[in-house]
């Protein structure tokens, strides 16, 4: 069950400004804080994005997997 | 949050069309904003329609605002509407004093009407309305207004008056729209815990074609490929629509 009220729809987002905006959004979280990110895709690319980059630090949960909507849980573990 | 579409989107399109346009696009809001398929004065009259049962089920997306404007034939229409269904009516044009007058009123007759506050002036429209005690309706138009400057001022009131946005573009128009400040916009919103519902609406009448197209296929909204959503606009396309 989703435990965060933080809803990031990245749909409307420009494409190349995707990934930044999550990773930001990520950055703002305190340890133990998630927010659910939106999609019209399974956002596959951008969790090996996390595992180069914050390798440990986050959690992924997936809500909802398609057809139309995915939806994933990214939380910050503590430090 | 709760992303959807105006009807603006689609103006031939009718109620039916547009609630199979938000499915195809696991879109979960509709605005109703009067178009030649979209009459608010016969949906007062006659009712939405399908069941209550499917809004409830959300087998069909939820009807998220009725729009309209200050001095509009449809300003009954729209407020009948919106007290019967009950979604916020959203109220735009005009001057500000105008607009209040009218929001007030409607208010007082049981409607509730919110404020649409847009552009350069949005920041100062918000202040007088929140003393005022009225909530409003965000138009968010990245050309016109610097995202970075209002955004901040606005966020101190999210919490308290602006529970409704729209957005000017999005949809296949976000190609166009980088360094705007929409992934900025986005972020903070979701931060923030944003719930209420953010519409997409043309930014322009020029892109009526690529929204139309847009609105009437499945598909994805792209992800920097070129091929993933070949009615998205790119930057330097023809208003006609359609990506070269």
């Amino acid at each position: 069950m989703a435990t965060s009220e933080r809803v990031i729809d990245v749909r409307p987002i420009p494409p190349r400004e995707k990934h930044p905006t999550i990773f930001q959004t990520f950055q703002a979280l305190a340890p133990g804080e998630s927010f659910i990110l939106v999609n019209d895709h399974d956002p596959k690319p951008l969790r090996y994005q996390f595992e180069y980059e914050h390798e440990g630090e986050f959690g992924w949960t997936y809500l909802e997997e398609g057809p139309t909507v995915w939806r994933v849980e990214i939380s910050r573990r503590g430090s | 949050m709760r992303l959807g579409i105006s009807s603006l989107a689609a103006p031939e399109a009718d109620l039916q069309e547009l609630w199979a346009a938000c499915e195809r696009r696991g879109l979960t809001a509709l605005e109703l904003d009067a178009t030649p398929a979209v009459r608010l004065e016969l949906l007062a009259e006659g009712g939405l329609p399908g069941s209550a049962d499917d809004a409830a089920s959300g087998r069909r997306p939820r009807i998220a605002g009725i729009r309209t404007r200050v001095g509009s034939d449809d300003v009954g229409s729209g407020a009948a509407l919106a007290t019967a269904n009950p979604v916020p009516l959203l109220l735009e044009g005009g001057d500000l004093d105008a607009r209040l007058e009218e929001v007030h009123r409607l208010v007082g007759a049981g409607v509730d009407a919110r404020l649409v506050i847009r552009g350069g002036q949005a920041v100062g429209e918000a202040e007088r309305a929140l003393r005022e005690g009225v909530h409003l309706a965000w138009d968010v138009a990245p050309a016109e207004t610097d995202l970075a400057w209002d955004l901040p001022r606005l966020e101190s009131s999210l919490g308290r008056g602006v529970g409704y946005i729209r957005l000017l573009g999005g949809g296949p128009e976000s190609a166009m729209q980088e360094g705007l400040g929409i992934g900025a916009l986005m972020g903070r919103l979701g931060l923030a815990g944003f719930r209420g519902p953010l519409i997409l609406a043309p930014s322009s009448t020029k892109y009526r074609v690529a929204w139309q197209r847009w609105v009437g296929r499945r598909g994805g909204w792209g992800c920097g490929g070129t091929t993933s959503d070949p009615v998205s606009l790119s930057a330097g396309a023809s208003p006609s629509g359609g990506s070269p």
